[in-house]
């Protein structure tokens, strides 16, 4: 099983450590000029859709396998067919996580040279998260793609699972910041790009929300295990609908 | 004795039936099994339900215990791996594999093993896979269209090695469209049109019902439709 994870990391470095380059390139100048605004724009813009080009590449090929199904060294892997799509999803989650500690390096640089320290903890909760939101958006792209299985033409099934992405991810947002509010209910949200935002993202699946209060004093005021908390119990459900009911769905690798 | 048995075997692909309530029986002994057919007979399908790659079925499928050793009609190898990684790789895979076999029949291809999948040519590609495929030592190989792009040197090495693999405790199914330049390798055929079989016969029992080969046997097969 390592050999295949190994093959299928070598199968997609070419794309990530690209990515990983758009990080650095774009990552590193804001650092050097710092509170320089169009050096932040252009930097939090290229890393953003750097992010977006990854996260799509990874939902992508878990879709196409399962979807094209033309992948017959993976399909005729030891695992079966069906299982051999996890050997994908976990070395697409391997460079997600590469990725991931590329932008915690970064961010902890750009907070110190703020005046904001990043604690040990800060840092576990950044990448803990990040984890936590890639085994729930790859658990909901594996059963969202299996079920969309039943829809035999490519291009309709990809637009389905986007479309079903989409409103999942809106839905659970909703429930993310709802769940937040119990215990946090002056904290404020937004979605996209704040260059002065000093605190840590939430996730929900892969997508980055902003969470805190009206005014932030210290990073460890956008530590929210609540929404942490979404996040993993989504992931798990997901994981046992894909382990429990579609395991009875009689599926086609054609 | 096992054998490789569909009851009632039909396939839907969408709106089309590939397959339409095939019933075949093939024992495992030794034996090597033409599967013929025009293009879109449902060859494929066949050897997919076969192998297990389809699942949505009616009608059951049984295959021999023990592992299959399957070679895809197109390259599946990945282009940027080597070929000693590619050896590797079926190692860590499959406790049946046997590397010191899969390197003679290497040598015996002249595949370099330092070489990248993409810089083969298809030819040599389909080399590469059959020399993997019959490196592992198993009850039932399946092979579609393996021989599609090689040269006819090349073809006469790799009928060869198939008939080096033959055991009596295992069945190889070659699906191919090359009927005439291949037919010396078959002990059985077997002929399907439509998702229907038509033909399930040794060889010398079609010789001696037609009077002929068995590519001229299965063009009168295939003539009414």
């Amino acid at each position: 099983m390592s050999a295949d994870i190994v093959v299928q990391l070598r199968k997609y470095r070419p794309a990530f450590l690209g990515v990983a380059l758009v990080l650095l390139v774009f990552g590193i100048p804001p650092l050097v000029w710092t509170h320089v605004e169009a050096v932040e724009i252009v930097g939090v813009l290229a890393q953003l859709l750097a992010w977006c080009f990854a996260v799509a590449l990874a939902a992508y090929e878990v879709f196409r396998y399962l979807h094209h199904a033309d992948d017959h060294l993976l399909l005729s892997s030891p695992l079966g067919a069906r299982d051999g799509v996890l050997l994908r999803v976990i070395a697409l989650g391997t460079w997600l996580a590469v990725l991931s500690l590329i932008s915690l390096t970064l961010w902890r640089i750009a907070q110190w040279h703020d005046g904001f320290s990043v604690s040990i903890v800060e840092a576990a909760y950044y990448m803990g998260t990040r984890a936590i939101s890639f085994v729930a958006f790859f658990a909901v792209t594996l059963v969202l793609s299996t079920y969309a299985k039943s829809i035999r033409q490519h291009s309709l099934a990809l637009l389905a699972v986007v479309v079903t992405s989409l409103l999942v991810t809106a839905g659970l947002a909703m429930l993310s910041l709802a769940v937040t509010r119990l215990w946090h209910p002056d904290h404020i949200w937004a979605l996209g790009i704040d260059t002065n935002f000093h605190g840590l993202n939430q996730y929900v699946l892969v997508l980055p929300i902003i969470f805190r209060p009206e005014t932030l004093a210290s990073i460890s005021e956008t530590v929210l295990p609540a929404s942490l908390a979404v996040n993993t119990v989504i992931g798990l459900a997901a994981f046992a609908v894909w382990r429990g009911p579609i395991r009875k769905m009689r599926l086609n690798f054609v | 004795m096992d054998s490789i048995r569909t009851t009632g075997l039909s396939v839907r692909l969408g709106r089309r039936e590939i397959l339409r309530g095939m019933s075949l029986e093939i024992p495992v002994s030794g034996q090597i099994v033409g599967l013929f057919g025009p293009n879109g007979a449902g060859k494929t399908t066949l050897i997919r339900c076969l192998v297990g790659l389809v699942e949505r079925f009616s009608g059951q499928i049984e295959v021999p215990h023990g592992s299959i050793s399957y070679m895809p009609d197109h390259a599946y190898l990945y282009d940027f791996l080597r070929v000693s990684e590619c050896l590797d790789l079926f190692r860590a895979r499959y406790r049946d594999f046997s590397s010191s076999r899969a390197e003679k029949i290497f040598a015996r291809l002249g595949v370099e093993e330092s070489r990248r999948v993409g810089e083969l040519s298809k030819g040599m590609k389909e080399q590469l896979h059959l020399a993997l495929t019959f490196s592992r030592t198993c009850s039932f190989y399946v092979l579609d269209e393996p021989l599609a792009s090689v040269d006819p040197y090349t073809r006469d090495l790799l009928l060869d090695i198939i008939l080096e693999a033959r055991a009596p405790g295992s069945t190889i199914l070659v699906s191919t469209h090359i009927i005439h330049e291949v037919e010396r390798i078959f002990d059985e055929v077997v002929m399907i049109a439509d998702g229907r079989l038509l033909v399930h016969d040794t060889v010398q029992a079609v010789r001696a019902r037609t009077g002929m080969s068995l590519e001229d046997a299965f063009k009168r097969e295939m003539s009414p439709r």
